[in-house]
């Protein structure tokens, strides 16, 4: 599903270029759930980012279901984006004042379709947040939170869900349901790629998937 | 869900900022809507009390130009007075219609010691100058009979057949017409016959204008120049002239009035992208977050610039009706600022400058929401994944 050839990424951080990813070769399969491990700044999030085709490599090629994305234009990406790629984040990133249901509908209305109610209740009803459904995410737990960022991030049925630490900001007895809901999620055939510093949580991964100093390590 | 709901949702998170920002809008969009209101009346009404005047030019003492405009249309002291005789020289000339002689003047009204303002005429060619006039009561045939404007009659209770003395005069005189509402100064004077009003001026053989009409419109100017050449000592003064004349006076103020309704519009374009700026990058996070769930560059443009819309037309909708209620209390406070007004309602609710006032406002919001929706449309998702 993708596949990663020697991917270089440098930033600059003042005056300092920084090489966050060496060299990078990489294949995931469909149907995947693979834990992105390493320290902090050992360059998981920044593979994390290119895998989900909102930051660009500097060197080096992308394939995306066989089409090299790599020199692909903003607005193309956009659209992969939408239509192939789920995203949840450690801060949840809710919209305060829309409710539950419409910041799940949010990736829909980007999609410039006609809002799936019928989509976002199942979902509601697959986070176990039905009745909350017209909450404000301000009246939410932050389990509850992450759990909504959950299914916004399967609103439009995507092929491949990206988590950026998606448990760094709950307590155990919320993560354990937030990796049960991306356990399901992959079960169903959504290729899932988590990044994450708990050993727990990789654990529970197909694929382990170690970066250090920009470099994957076996 | 849409982009404005999008863009108004953000607005209600920050209400106390949107709302000051929305009252200063409207604040401006009233005294702009205001003004260009007043100006337009401005030269509606004065070109309706100047041709309500029914003649053509008058011939009055020499003298300030705006004195005599200011005589005309809404009375006043004179210092200088003309010869009666020369009524007879100027009706000489064959292409004038009318020459009528005037007196204006401001005189107590015995009971009410109120000063009014005393138009006295030939009563019969008043009526031919004035054909459009309606009235209550028969027009006054002889000296001792009064017609009142509607304004004094409203003010001093004035009825039909009542007796009205004057300070220094022993006789009275009976109202026997009441004028309806013109919209002009004409109803605030009271018409007597000439003589009557010499008696009270107690001046026998001075007039204070001779009113003149020509026969043919195309004559005026060389009729003026005929008489400016014959007879020494006048001053003839087309309406023509007293229209640009006032004008010109009030030009100055209405140009201060616009500067200041300029400047309020853009002190408040300068808040309202400074509100939407500090909105965007309060959001930077969001919007972020937004781009890596699918919105396009243009999508994340088009709510930051929906939002400066938002607030710069509903503050524009304020604005104009604050003006449209309040038009009778701006009105009073721009006529006392103004060097001279006409006495007729000005500022009338005009629909057309509202419309332009809320399209000028929805092209300004899509302008000044512009530079931080540009710089929105410029966050990369990368900036939501970083947190």
């Amino acid at each position: 599903m993708i596949l990663l050839k020697k991917i270089n990424k440098y930033y600059t951080r003042g005056s300092e270029i920084v090489h966050a990813l060496r060299e990078i070769n990489l294949e995931i399969s469909r149907g995947e759930f693979i834990a992105i491990t390493g320290k902090s700044g050992s360059g998981k999030t920044t593979l994390l980012q290119i895998l989900g085709l909102v930051d660009k490599a500097s060197g080096g090629n992308l394939y995306f279901n066989g089409i090299d994305v790599s020199s692909l234009g903003d607005s193309n990406l956009s659209k992969i984006r939408r239509e192939k790629i789920g995203f949840i984040f450690q801060q949840f990133h809710l919209i305060p004042k829309l409710s539950v249901f419409e910041n799940i509908a949010l990736p829909q209305f980007f999609h410039r379709r006609k809002i799936d109610k019928e989509r976002i209740f199942q979902l509601l009803k697959f986070v176990h947040l039905s009745e909350k459904w017209k909450n404000s995410p301000e009246q939410l737990s932050g389990g509850e939170m992450q759990r909504v960022a959950i299914a916004r991030a399967l609103a439009n049925n995507p092929e491949l869900v990206l988590a950026d630490e998606p448990t760094g900001n709950l307590d155990s007895e919320n993560t354990e349901r937030v990796l049960e809901l991306l356990l399901k999620i992959n079960y169903e055939g959504v290729t899932v790629i988590v990044v994450t510093h708990d050993m727990e949580v990789a654990s529970r991964a197909q694929r382990i998937i170690r970066i250090s100093d920009g470099r994957i390590i076996l | 869900m849409n982009f404005f709901t999008l863009a108004f949702q953000n607005l209600k998170r920050h209400r106390t900022r949107a709302l000051l920002t929305v009252i200063a809008v409207a604040i401006s969009v009233s005294v702009f809507f205001s003004i260009f209101s007043f100006n337009i009346g401005f030269e509606r009404s004065l070109k309706k009390e100047i041709e309500g005047a029914g003649i053509h030019f008058m011939v009055v003492p020499t003298g300030c130009p705006h004195e005599v405009a200011s005589l005309i249309l809404h009375g006043g002291i004179v210092p200088k007075y003309l010869k009666e005789s020369l009524v007879e020289e100027v009706k000489d000339n064959p292409k004038i219609d009318i020459s009528i002689p005037i007196i204006v003047f401001q005189h107590p009204i015995s009971e009410k010691k109120n000063i009014r303002l005393i138009y006295g005429i030939d009563l019969s060619q008043l009526k031919s100058i004035k054909p459009n006039w309606k009235y209550k009561g028969s027009f006054p045939r002889n000296e001792n009979e009064i017609a009142v404007g509607y304004d004094i009659a409203k003010h001093d209770g004035v009825n039909l057949g009542d007796k009205i003395k004057f300070e220094g005069r022993d006789d009275s005189f009976r109202v026997t017409a009441i004028l309806d509402k013109t919209g002009t100064q004409e109803d605030a004077f009271i018409y007597m016959s000439i003589q009557s009003a010499k008696r009270i001026l107690k001046k026998q053989d001075e007039i204070t204008a001779i009113a003149v009409k020509v026969k043919d419109a195309r004559n005026i100017n060389s009729t003026v120049d005929e008489l400016s050449e014959r007879i020494p000592g006048i001053q003839i003064v087309t309406m023509n002239q007293v229209l640009v004349s006032i004008s010109n006076v009030g030009r100055s103020a209405q140009i201060v009035g616009i500067s200041i309704s300029i400047i309020a519009l853009i002190v408040s374009i300068m808040g309202i992208v400074n509100a939407v700026l500090m909105s965007v990058l309060e959001r930077i996070k969001e919007f972020g977050m937004m781009r890596a769930v699918g919105a396009s560059r243009f999508d994340i443009f088009r709510i930051v610039v929906y939002e400066a819309v938002l607030v710069l037309t509903s503050g524009a909708f304020i604005g104009v009706f604050i003006s449209s209620i309040g038009g009778n209390f701006i009105e009073e406070v721009l006529k006392s600022i103004f060097p001279y007004t006409p006495s007729s309602r000005i500022i009338e609710f005009d629909p057309v400058l509202a419309i332009a006032c809320v399209m000028a406002s929805l092209f300004i919001g899509i302008l000044t929401g512009f530079y931080p929706a540009y710089l929105a449309s410029k966050i990369t998702p990368v900036e939501a994944i970083k947190s």
